[in-house]
């Protein structure tokens, strides 16, 4: 399966709900390795580390399983320099996605935001979108806007996640659930979770059961269920 | 446009005649149809069904007496769409379902249906259909700086746009720190100075450096914080370390440090300078000797 974490507003949340769904899918019983791939050319979130990165594979100069970090969370990382993201071929991305998926099972994808190729091309590539989203109402406009890129590519939307999100009311959370037509799970503010990708230690959702722990599941759930479908 | 039917497939045949809704078949397509009159325009909608298990070149064409006004997104007939109806792919045993308005009374039929294999045409594929219609994600030639070959960053090469602004195959050529010119900056942003290349000024007067300066702060930034890290307790370093790739990339982050806190001092001297200079300078008002 590959999955695509998208949005399309930017500091909603997508890398980190993307680097923690990765580690909670992994340590699912799917029997899949999961990898996560930092697709956010131009401004990419996750730990680089050293060796390959993303911006090597589309500009042709590194196979994708060798750039995957192994670590807390198993990663394909991005490049942080602008020249790696003008000279990243896009198209090479579909080929890259689906090696990787090949090698390790399943692949969660960290969309950047916006509306362009960048954002679009891995929609296009993905079997299925989550949707990362604030709990404003406001940002349902923003949030149809992406469902229809992913519908018109398509890219089924799995679920909708409103992160940030606390003590939302229940009419927001249905209207959501009404227009984008597809579950809505709540992800409630979180020290941990927000620290997780800068202290490379993802939510445990073993372990930890807290209430972003416990939302991060219902996510895996979700999922993991469409996946079978 | 797709060619007729072949001949040894069956006519058309219509069916249940009705003023407002019917449906046709073809040899392998079942083709239902409705119109609902509007003011002074007929809506049409339209649900094709191939029976078949190979995929068929579906033609739709408008019956009524004017043209198709087909669905538009920014303004634009959508893929497929003329303004005598619309052309689509529909895969083996897939339905197909289409609607356009038309500024004419509705008639019976308001469609004619033509179909013939498709010859293992499919649609588009998603990401050809991404790249074509969304915006190139590429960074603006302007912003182009090597800033991390030039303040030795873990990377060991990275590609840099040269000579012209087209693929980024043809453009792609890799920098290392020896194309760093002697007071900094690269080639690149040498052969692109000019007097445009001033900092933004923003509404209120207030102004912002490059955004060559501030990425590159933010990026000196983001090593000081991982070194921060790296000081914390094992639970907390122990990933840090990972991430950077075991020792040899913890030593590499403390090299790059100490040559940008360099680097740095020389720009906070070198902007000091400048910034006295700047406002000790008074441009003279050349506007009354045109």
């Amino acid at each position: 399966m590959i999955l695509a974490v998208t949005g399309g507003k930017g500091g909603v949340g997508k890398s980190t709900l993307a680097y923690n769904l990765g580690a909670a899918l992994d340590a699912s019983d799917s029997g899949h390795r999961v990898v996560v791939v930092d697709a956010d050319l131009g401004m990419a979130n996750l730990p680089v580390g050293r060796g390959p990165d993303l911006h090597d594979v589309l500009a042709g100069r590194a196979c994708p399983v060798e750039a995957v970090r192994e670590g807390p969370v198993r990663l394909l990382p991005c490049g942080r320099s602008l020249a790696g993201a003008r000279a990243a071929d896009l198209r090479r991305l579909a080929d890259a996605v689906r090696t990787v998926e090949r090698e390790y099972g399943d692949v969660v994808v960290d969309c950047p935001a916006g509306l362009r190729a960048d954002a679009g091309v891995p929609l296009a590539v993905a079997d299925a979108c989550l949707l990362v989203a604030s709990s404003d109402p406001f940002a349902v406009a923003d949030a149809v806007r992406t469902r229809e890129l992913a519908r018109e590519l398509d890219c089924g939307l799995v679920a909708v996640a409103l992160n940030r999100a606390d003590d939302v009311d229940p009419g927001v959370r249905d209207a959501f659930e009404r227009i984008l037509g597809a579950p809505v799970v709540c992800v409630p503010t979180d020290a941990t979770l927000a620290r997780s990708v800068r202290t490379g230690r993802p939510v445990d959702t073993d372990v930890a059961a807290g209430p972003a722990a416990n939302a991060l599941a219902r996510l895996v759930e979700v999922i993991r269920s469409a996946d079978a479908r | 446009m797709c060619p007729p039917s072949p001949p040894s497939e069956r006519p058309p045949h219509h069916r249940l005649p009705s003023p407002d809704q019917g449906s046709t078949t073809t040899a392998v397509l079942t083709v239902d149809w409705h119109v609902r009159p509007v003011d002074e325009v007929t809506l049409v909608t339209v649900r094709v069904a191939n029976t078949d298990s190979h995929p068929r070149r579906v033609r739709v064409d408008n019956a009524l007496d004017a043209p198709v006004l087909p669905p538009r997104r920014n303004g634009v007939a959508a893929r497929g769409w003329d303004e005598d109806g619309v052309e689509r792919v529909v895969d083996g045993h897939g339905t197909l379902s289409v609607g356009y308005a038309c500024r004419a009374p509705p008639s019976s039929p308001p469609i004619a249906v033509r179909d013939a294999p498709a010859d293992g045409a499919v649609a588009d594929p998603p990401v050809e259909r991404a790249l074509r219609s969304l915006g190139a994600h590429a960074p603006p030639r302007a912003v182009l700086v090597d800033d991390d070959d030039c303040c030795g960053s873990a990377s060991t090469t990275v590609p840099v746009s040269t000579s012209n602004a087209g693929t980024p195959d043809a453009a792609s050529a890799d920098h290392t720190a020896s194309d760093c010119s002697g007071d900094g900056r690269t080639g690149v942003i040498a052969d692109r100075a000019s007097p445009t290349d001033a900092v933004d000024a923003a509404d209120d007067g207030t102004a912002s450096p490059p955004l060559a300066v501030i990425a590159w702060f933010n990026a000196v930034e983001a090593r000081l914080d991982t070194a921060a890290l790296l000081s914390g307790d094992v639970h907390e370093a122990t990933p840090v370390i990972a991430s950077l790739g075991g020792g040899p990339g913890v030593e590499t982050l403390a090299e790059t440090l100490a040559t940008e806190a360099t680097a740095l001092r020389a720009v906070a001297d070198r902007a000091t300078a400048l910034a006295t200079r700047a406002e000790a300078t008074d441009v003279p008002d050349v506007g009354g000797r045109r």
